[in-house]
């Protein structure tokens, strides 16, 4: 039934193309982007369950 | 900067942990039915009590009632302090709450009456599930409306995980449950064959994915640190095994279709990211015992803490075993058998069990602002709990490879050495029992809790409202120009959502859109032709008894196989089979190629009382088949479901399909009747042989114009 909906794309070999793409373009900025983070601001946010009470002063 | 006063709204946290207690209890009491019944089928009581029919009343019991009351009761707890702000409307929260039992309660009634679209864990008909839809809406609009009204600008990870929840199982029960109804509680899904079973264990796999795992994965996030008072190891680790943990779940569905008809590509697919899921599901277990690096003593103390390390330990036993299990030389030996139920219940035992009783033992003193009424039950709960685990998932690892190994022994001469299937059932009974035990155990444990939970309560009071005070966000447009990119969706749930919504789809469209648009992934057979009226009938009750969870219909290219059961199951077979079932479990025979095999009086005797054929046969008796009418009724709008499918029923038969029907059941009737049988052609064993009589039919017809 399905079959008859995606018949007249042409090139559709294109898109897993793409998506590997996307996808490897995706995890290798986010691991970067991780290697380079600030580590006291991981901190600050790790502590939030643990602050309940204490109101933050909102930084950036 | 004004400092804004409100309230956590703790009365919905308390109704949900209520309902979690009960409906633990109930789910775990049908388990240890089931569990009994499969060691004695005397403890099948009746039509509306058997092992098919109990089976999915126990998993949609502890997994949509026991976890998903406690991903609620958690996540409502949860959420509220997290973003210092109450929930966004009581009304919804009442409504959602409400709601979710109501649906249990439909499926209570429902699934014993046998009302079930034979698909696991999505059994529920569909009236119930356009309720979960809706449920599940108002519950996204509650939660999300907290989140955009909240004080604390930063969304701390285990938010990140509620909104994977939220928007995959929307697309995972929505997609799944695409269905054409043809009364008020029975309707056929559009998909077929494999498209179906693909569709079917891309739901299922993200069912443990998206609400067994991430929600508890969030829970985690907050309540182990809370039970700490520690941060969690490393918050950069979080980042990115939420990510990886998100994208690559989804693309593992197929591993629960290796060896069956599914393309070699689709499997592939499904293997190797399910090896590659090892790593962010390490990373949230790593995350979460690591978090108590240093503080280990207060484990010893703690009875919070123990249940949770223990819920850790059993994630990353289960997250190793899966992708293990999803190995094919592994797999050609666990799939069917009782490994992959001991890998289920060291899953959800162990980690989903364990977790829900840490966080209520945590959460119910706080709740009545009180103590635990006694330290000593709860210990004891742990051990027996732990205890209970360990004798349910051992006797399964046993049975699970002695059965295994029995199908596929040779004797010398290249014969099977256990052709009679019951041999090998028979070998592991004593398991059975044992397994029954530790189910036992297990739930003398939470029954034992919910006692001690009781007396804690009593002993103090609602705080229903709990004060709490912050400054309002500031709506400033932060310019994120020093920080990093994650900073940026970090605040912006909106888009959160949308991100993790298109990674979601990403797995699932590639695996499902050219499984249901390009030919050559399912071979047409000529000879394959639609089921006539009568046999699809008989696979409605089929469907209705739950027969597919303990008989598979799909034989894999063993030798093993081929020789027990006949040629091994080809795609084309299916084409026409909506639902597919092929089945996750062979407690009893694969009966792919059972047409034929049996002569009619055979299987009329083996429903009526498996014994008689098969000596300590398990399999539940089916009297009521022999004596009740099959309605007919229904024939004319399940040929008209079927012709919109395009099976290529001709145009009108409609109409007609009642007289086809009663002509096969008179014939099968007077064969019946040739060995001594009297029963009268309307009754549902006639149309239920007829079935059984067609399957794997079709292609030996080609053999034989061959």
């Amino acid at each position: 039934m399905f079959k008859h909906y995606f018949e007249g794309i042409n090139g559709i070999e294109i898109y897993p193309v793409i998506l590997l793409v996307i996808f490897l373009l995706f995890f290798i900025s986010m691991s970067v982007w991780m290697i380079r983070a600030n580590n006291l601001t991981m901190k600050e946010q790790s502590r939030i369950p643990l602050e309940e009470n204490e109101n933050h002063e909102q930084k950036n | 900067m004004s400092i804004e006063k409100f309230s956590y709204d703790n009365r919905i946290v308390k109704n949900f942990a209520y309902a979690t207690i009960l409906w633990g209890i109930v789910g775990m009491l049908a388990g240890l039915i089931a569990a009994l019944q499969l060691t004695n089928a005397a403890y099948n009581l009746g039509p509306y009590a058997s092992f098919g029919r109990v089976r999915p009343l126990h998993t949609n019991a502890v997994i949509f009632a026991f976890v998903g009351n406690g991903i609620f009761m958690g996540l409502y707890y949860s959420l509220q302090r997290l973003c210092k702000a109450r929930m966004f409307s009581d009304v919804l929260s009442k409504i959602h709450f409400w709601g979710w039992q109501l649906i249990i309660v439909l499926a209570a009634i429902t699934l014993p009456l046998g009302m079930t679209s034979g698909k696991e864990y999505a059994e529920l008909e569909w009236p119930i599930d356009i309720l979960i839809a809706l449920v599940w809406v108002i519950f996204g609009i509650n939660m999300f409306g907290t989140i955009l009204r909240r004080r604390e600008r930063h969304l701390y990870v285990a938010i990140w995980f509620y909104i994977a929840t939220v928007i995959t199982v929307a697309v995972l029960h929505i997609v799944n449950s695409i269905e054409l109804p043809v009364s008020l509680f029975k309707s056929y899904p559009i998909y077929a064959g494999v498209q179906d079973a693909l569709v079917q264990w891309w739901y299922g796999h993200n069912a443990v994915a998206f609400f067994l795992t991430t929600p508890y994965l969030g829970l985690m996030y907050y309540f182990i640190p809370k039970a700490a008072n520690r941060p969690v190891y490393s918050y950069k680790l979080s980042i990115i095994h939420f990510w990886a943990l998100i994208f690559l779940y989804i693309w593992a569905g197929p591993h629960h279709l290796l060896y069956t008809s599914l393309p070699d590509w689709a499997q592939s697919l499904g293997i190797v990211f399910s090896i590659m899921l090892i790593a962010p599901s390490w990373g949230g277990m790593i995350n979460g015992l690591l978090t108590l690096r240093g503080a280990w003593d207060r484990v010893r103390e703690d009875i919070v803490l123990k249940f949770m390390v223990v819920a850790i330990t059993a994630y990353g036993m289960a997250t190793f075993e899966g992708p293990m299990l999803s190995l094919k030389s592994v797999n050609a030996i666990s799939h069917f058998t009782d490994w992959t139920i001991a890998h289920v219940h060291i899953g959800g035992l162990g980690w989903n069990g364990m977790l829900t009783f840490g966080i209520l033992y945590f959460l119910i003193p706080r709740l009545f602002n009180t103590q635990l009424w006694s330290k000593k039950l709860a210990n004891f709960h742990f051990w027996i709990a732990t205890l209970g685990i360990l004798f349910y998932a051992i006797p399964m690892y046993w049975s699970g490879f002695t059965q295994s190994l029995m199908w596929k022994e040779f004797t010398a001469d290249g014969i099977l050495k256990y052709p009679n299937f019951l041999e090998t059932v028979v070998q592991i009974l004593p398991m059975y029992k044992l397994r029954a035990f530790g189910g036992a155990l297990y739930l003398v444990g939470a029954i034992v809790m919910a006692y001690n939970l009781v007396r804690t309560i009593r002993s103090g009071k609602l705080v229903s409202d709990e004060p709490a005070e912050a400054p309002a966000m500031e709506n400033v447009a932060i310019h994120v120009s020093k920080g990093h990119w994650h900073r940026w969706i970090e605040r912006r749930p909106v888009q959160m959502l949308l991100v993790s919504l298109v990674v979601i789809l990403i797995g699932g469209m590639v695996e499902i859109i050219p499984m249901l648009t390009i030919k050559s992934n399912i071979p047409s057979i000529s000879s394959v032709k639609p089921y006539t009226p009568l046999e699809l009938q008989g696979r409605d009750i089929y469907i209705r008894e739950g027969c597919y969870t303990c008989h598979s219909q799909m034989i894999r290219p063993f030798r093993s196989e081929t020789e027990r059961y006949g040629e091994y199951s080809k795609a084309g077979e299916f084409i026409y089979d909506h639902p597919f079932q092929w089945g996750s479990k062979r407690t009893g025979p694969d009966l792919a190629r059972e047409g034929g095999k049996y002569p009619n009086s055979w299987h009329f005797n083996h429903l009526l009382d498996p014994t008689t054929m098969s000596p300590g046969s398990i399999m539940p008796a089916y009297e009521s088949m022999t004596e009740k009418a099959l309605d007919i009724s229904t024939t004319p709008a399940k040929i008209r479901a079927m012709q919109a499918f395009g099976v290529p029923y001709p145009e009108g038969y409609d109409k007609t399909a009642n007289e086809d029907l009663m002509k096969q059941a008179v014939e099968i009737s007077a064969d019946l009747e040739k060995s001594g049988i009297e029963v009268t052609p309307n009754k549902e064993v006639v149309a239920i042989i007829a079935y059984l009589q067609r399957l794997g039919t079709d292609i030996k017809v080609s053999a034989e114009k061959k």
